[in-house]
Order: structure tokens, then sequence, then C-alpha cells
């Protein structure tokens, strides 16, 4: 049982205490606040967290796969040069085409060929060249 | 035909574009009319143009000793079956032939050595080459 006065003495602290700013609402509420703002925080943190790993994750795999595509072209590298060394052997293919045009007119040496013409000049070369030079001059 | 002759056969006659043919022109005498015959018997043996190329290259040779000897010599540096070439040369073989060659020339009034006639177009006197490249060229084109 409680004696009168203590009546006394607690309602004048249930008036001023709140005029102090001091009451166990406000109290309440804080602690609320700060507890939400933690729960928040955790929560904005989480799928923050959660985007940038697979970020990282994806950041990551992308070196890696333009590592692996870096090596394949430099793996493919040799392939063209093999196209490149293979128009080479056409290239040495054509020469060779080329050299058997000039063997060909090797065969027919013009200045090993002399003989006579219908006025009985001394003729040098192709009897049937296009250009005829008649050379008129002396040995001395 | 001195200087310009190695160039045409060269870029010429090698290549089967031009026929080259020889007309003499005897205008030193008794040597011109030997070393003319000498070419004819070298023609025999099938060796006209190579004696032809000695004559030009030893020139100075030609005008002066004996013109017979010297050219007996040549033909058998030469090559040539010298008994058969110097037999051709004695008999002065080809005179006739020889003489008649130089008189179509002047038929032809044709007086200064050299002179070229390709294809009827005359070159008078020595040319560099490029001038008978000038001529031959557009005639190779048509």
């Amino acid at each position: 049982m409680m004696k009168w006065w203590t009546f006394a003495l607690i309602l004048p602290l249930v008036f001023l205490l709140p005029a102090c700013g001091v009451s166990p609402e406000p109290d309440i509420a804080a602690v609320e606040e700060v507890a939400a703002p933690a729960t928040v925080t955790v929560a904005v943190n989480t799928p923050t967290t959660q985007p940038t790993v697979p970020v990282v994750e994806e950041t990551q795999p992308d070196p890696v796969e333009t590592v692996a595509e870096a090596v394949e072209p430099a793996t493919q590298a040799p392939e063209p040069a093999e196209v490149v060394s293979a128009p080479t052997e056409p290239a040495e293919t054509q020469t060779d085409e080329t050299e058997p045009e000039p063997a060909v007119q090797a065969e027919v040496d013009w200045l090993a060929v002399e003989g006579k013409t219908a006025d009985n000049l001394a003729f040098l070369g192709n009897p049937d060249a296009p250009v005829t030079m008649i050379d008129y001059s002396d040995f001395l | 035909m001195l200087g310009t002759e190695p160039d045409v056969k060269e870029t010429y006659v090698k290549a089967g574009q031009v026929k080259l043919v020889f007309n003499p022109m005897l205008d030193h005498g008794d040597r011109s009319f030997q070393a003319h015959q000498a070419a004819e018997c070298a023609a025999e043996q099938g060796q006209f143009w190579a004696l032809h190329d000695v004559m030009f290259e030893r020139q100075p040779e030609l005008y002066g000793g004996n013109i017979m000897e010297t050219l007996k010599v040549m033909a058998a540096e030469v090559g040539l079956d010298s008994a058969q070439f110097n037999t051709c040369l004695d008999e002065q073989r080809y005179a006739e032939l020889v003489l008649s060659q130089d008189e179509r020339r002047h038929q032809f009034g044709i007086r200064t050595r050299p002179t070229f006639d390709i294809n009827q177009q005359f070159v008078v006197g020595a040319q560099p080459f490029a001038a008978l490249q000038s001529v031959i060229e557009p005639m190779l084109s048509q």
C-alpha cells in the first residue's frame, strides 16, 4: 500500500518531467528510429552488396573472356599467316608459270638465227619480224 | 654499224621484233671490197654476223697491213673452217655479189654511212639508240 504522500510526490513529477523534455514516449521513439535505420541499412546494404558482387563477378569473367578471346585471335593469328603463306605458294606457282614463258622464248634465240633475204642480203633474227631494219654500212 | 647495234640486237632482234639486214657499202676501195667478201664467205658457214661483229670491234686492224691475212686470222678466231674460208676468199667467190649489193644502195641514193632503212623509213647518219627507238616503237605498237 502506498502512502498518500507518495502520490503527492509523483503527481508533480508527472507534470514536471514532460516540461523538462524527459518522457518515456520520446525515448521509445528514439529507440525505434535507431533500430529502424539499422534495419534499413542492413536491408539496403544487402541488395547493394548483392548487385556489386555479381558486377564484380561479371566483370571478372569479362576480362577472362577477353583474355580468352585475345588468346583465340592470337591462336588464329598464325592461321592468317598460313593464309598469307598460302598465297605465297601460288605466287611461287605463278613464278613457275612465268618461268616457262621465258623458257619458251629462250628456246628461240633470235640472235642465233641468221640467213639470207630474197635479195641475198645477210639478216639476223626473226625472218617474220614485224620490223625490218636494213643497215647500210661499211666495215671500215 | 657501231654503237647502237648492240642495243638494237638486245632490245629488238633478240625479242624477235626486228629483223636486222646488212647491205654493204664499198666506201674504202679494195679493203672494203675484201672485207665484205670475207663476210659472205663466213655466211657460207653460218657465221656472217660473228665475223661482222669482230670486224667492227677490231676495225682499226682492217686499215693497215695485209687485209687478206688479217681477215683470215679473224675468221680463224671466230672459229670458221679456215681451209674453206681461205679458199672462198682467195677465189673472190662473192665479188660479183658484193658489187651488186653496193650498186643496189647507189640505186636507192644512199650515200651516207650508216643509213638505216626501217620498214622503208630512212634514218640517215649515226644516231643515238633513242632515235632508232622512236621510229621502231610506233611500228611495233601498230
